[in-house]
């Protein structure tokens, strides 16, 4: 069972470094990718340097609006839940203390 | 406590001083002043760009001087003797000593600001806050140029001799019971950004005599003519100024760290990454100086490198975001007005950095590189996230300084209007920039699509903060003086204990 270990399971202890290589591959890729495009200087390789990082910007912003997206939901449920206002934080009077 | 206004002294006795609460309050004034005087030239250089041709400035040369002393009130005479002042304030009473460690330096920091602050202002330069060559050292007129640089470098001392005083008020001075990691997180701010300021401050200071001796002509470190090398200063210039947007920041970081637990009544979810992260951040800020200059033609290695380094960043500040929001979840948030500046700055936090994170990567720079894209981000971030948090802190000490509770409604309106007015701005000078418009210009061309209206919308926009920072002025000034006594044990009724002066038990 041991050599289950660190060995690709998922349900293994080390797994989140694994989920976390996982989660950021595709992004490596995509901005490494993008970049080589952007500075290829290979002979007989045509870029429109300007098409290209136009494109590259488009894909951040639309990767910052998706993680923007998240953080600031984040913050305005944060802020409408657990307000002081809120009906399940109002302090309750106990009956009988 | 304090409550200089509440028991009126004569003047002088507040003046002249050494007592750690006295300088923080004129710290505090002079910072207000200063925010309220940048401002204005702020709102002059918006006025001018509501319409294009010339309106208030007769010639560039004007604009130029306004922003200059715009840019160099805003960062030297407002953020950073705030700060201090906050400092002068809490940090004696954190680490439970009976004042700084050293009065009479601090009364001496202090005196400087004003001098250095009038050299800059009768002087009006025109060289932009960065003083880059060769303009600085052949064109820019003088004496103007010549007062600004020896204001800056009384400024720079004056933030070193604060500094060293705040340094060794912390580590050597606090109460023995008081290991480093139980003092509060504002105290651990105000120590990383005192240890980034030895740090990065001298190498400017060194330009600085430099820039002087090429004015002089006596020397050519700058100058190409001379076989100087104009892009050195950009190096020495931003090695303590990327530091240095850091050093701004990270006492707001603190602030948020005081604010947000006490207002959501909840403790902090986790002291030791609040530490760890501070001390990532002051380390990697000077990985990353010359992410300002990738347009000035470096190697491709150097700028991947400076890019990689400026990327560093991120992870650490995204460790504070995620504390504040562990913090707040769960808890049962006061949403008082120092907690709305709070939780404003922090929204904006996050899109300043996410404007930044666009502008270290390479290819993109080359883009927003000199546009109203850059504007917009560093405003953002020192507008939006610092001045924000700065403000609320400033309603968050009145009751301490003043002994009265301001208005909470005034206050309220104040948050919805400079919150409001500072996006109207901000993203709209990033999406200008993307229209291709550059910065620093007095005039634009019209019929460039969008230019127009999304200048007169950040006009508008820089109003409305305008008129708010108006409202929190009238408000304070009455409130010191016939505002509501508050409840010096818990003025916010969060039910925490508020800062308790006399619980410092001096033990020297």
């Amino acid at each position: 069972m041991s050599s289950d270990l660190g060995q690709g399971n998922l349900m293994s202890p080390r797994s989140n470094i694994w989920l976390l290589l996982l989660l950021f591959s595709p992004v490596n890729v995509l901005v490494l990718s993008s970049f080589d495009n952007v500075f290829a200087q290979e002979a007989e390789e045509y870029v429109i340097r300007r098409v290209e990082i136009w494109a590259l910007f488009y894909r951040l912003m639309v990767a910052a609006f998706v993680v923007g997206a998240v953080v600031q939901g984040a913050i305005v449920y944060i802020c409408w839940r657990f307000r002081e206002s809120h009906k399940k934080n109002r302090i309750r009077e106990i009956e009988g203390v | 406590m304090v409550l200089e206004v509440k028991q009126p002294r004569p003047l002088w006795e507040i003046l002249f001083s050494t007592h750690h609460t006295d300088i923080g309050l004129l710290y505090l004034i002079t910072s207000i002043t200063a925010l309220m005087l940048g401002g204005a030239l702020a709102l002059a250089l918006r006025a001018e760009l509501f319409l294009p041709g010339l309106q208030l400035f007769q010639d560039p040369t004007s604009f130029n001087r306004f922003f200059t002393v715009h840019g160099t009130t805003m960062l030297f005479l407002w953020a950073i003797p705030f700060f201090a002042g906050v400092g002068n304030y809490l940090v004696p009473i954190m680490v439970r000593y009976k004042d700084m460690a050293w009065p009479k330096l601090n009364a001496v920091a202090f005196w400087m600001i004003p001098v250095g602050a009038a050299l800059v202002w009768v002087g009006f330069a025109d060289t932009g806050w960065t003083a880059y060559p060769p303009y600085s050292i052949i064109r820019a007129p003088g004496p103007a140029a010549e007062m600004w640089i020896f204001g800056l470098k009384i400024l720079g001392i004056s933030s070193i001799l604060g500094s060293i005083n705040f340094i060794v008020t912390i580590l050597s001075c606090r109460h023995p019971d008081l290991s480093i990691m139980k003092i509060s997180l504002f105290a651990w701010s105000i120590l990383a950004v005192s240890l980034m300021t030895l740090v990065a401050v001298p190498t400017f200071a060194a330009s600085l005599i430099m820039l002087y001796t090429d004015r002089l002509g006596i020397s050519g470190f700058f100058n190409p003519a001379m076989g100087g090398d104009p892009i050195a200063y950009q190096h020495l210039f931003w090695f303590t100024f990327h530091p240095e947007v850091y050093i701004f920041l990270l006492p707001a970081v603190g602030m948020l760290y005081e604010i947000i637990p006490k207002f959501s009544r909840k403790p902090l979810f986790s002291y030791q990454s609040g530490v760890a992260a501070f001390v990532l951040i002051a380390i990697i800020g000077f990985a990353s100086w010359a992410h300002h200059m990738f347009a000035v033609g470096m190697s491709f290695t150097e700028k991947t490198v400076f890019m990689v380094g400026t990327l560093a960043a991120v992870p650490a500040s995204a460790m504070h975001v995620f504390n504040w929001l562990a913090t707040m979840w769960g808890g049962r948030i006061k949403f008082a007005v120092p907690l709305l500046f709070g939780v404003g700055g922090i929204m904006l936090f996050f899109a300043s950095g996410a404007g930044g994170v666009v502008n270290t990567a390479l290819p993109l720079d080359f883009i927003t590189h000199d546009s109203y894209w850059v504007v917009g981000h560093f405003h953002l971030i020192l507008m939006g996230t610092v001045s924000l948090t700065f403000t609320g802190f400033i309603y968050y000490l009145f009751p301490l300084i003043t002994g009265r509770m301001y208005n909470e409604r005034a206050g309220q309106i104040h948050f919805v209007l400079a919150f409001v007015g500072v996006i109207f701005v901000f993203i709209t000078q990033h999406v200008l920039g993307l229209y291709g418009m550059p910065r620093r210009i007095v005039d634009y061309d019209a019929t460039m699509p969008g230019w127009l209206i999304m200048n007169q919308i950040a006009t508008v926009g820089a109003w409305i903060a305008g008129l708010s920072y108006i409202i929190m002025l009238v408000n304070l000034i009455k409130s010191a003086g016939s505002g509501k006594e508050a409840d010096m044990k818990d003025p916010f009724q969060i039910g925490e204990e508020y800062y308790d002066y006399k619980r410092r038990e001096p033990h020297h």
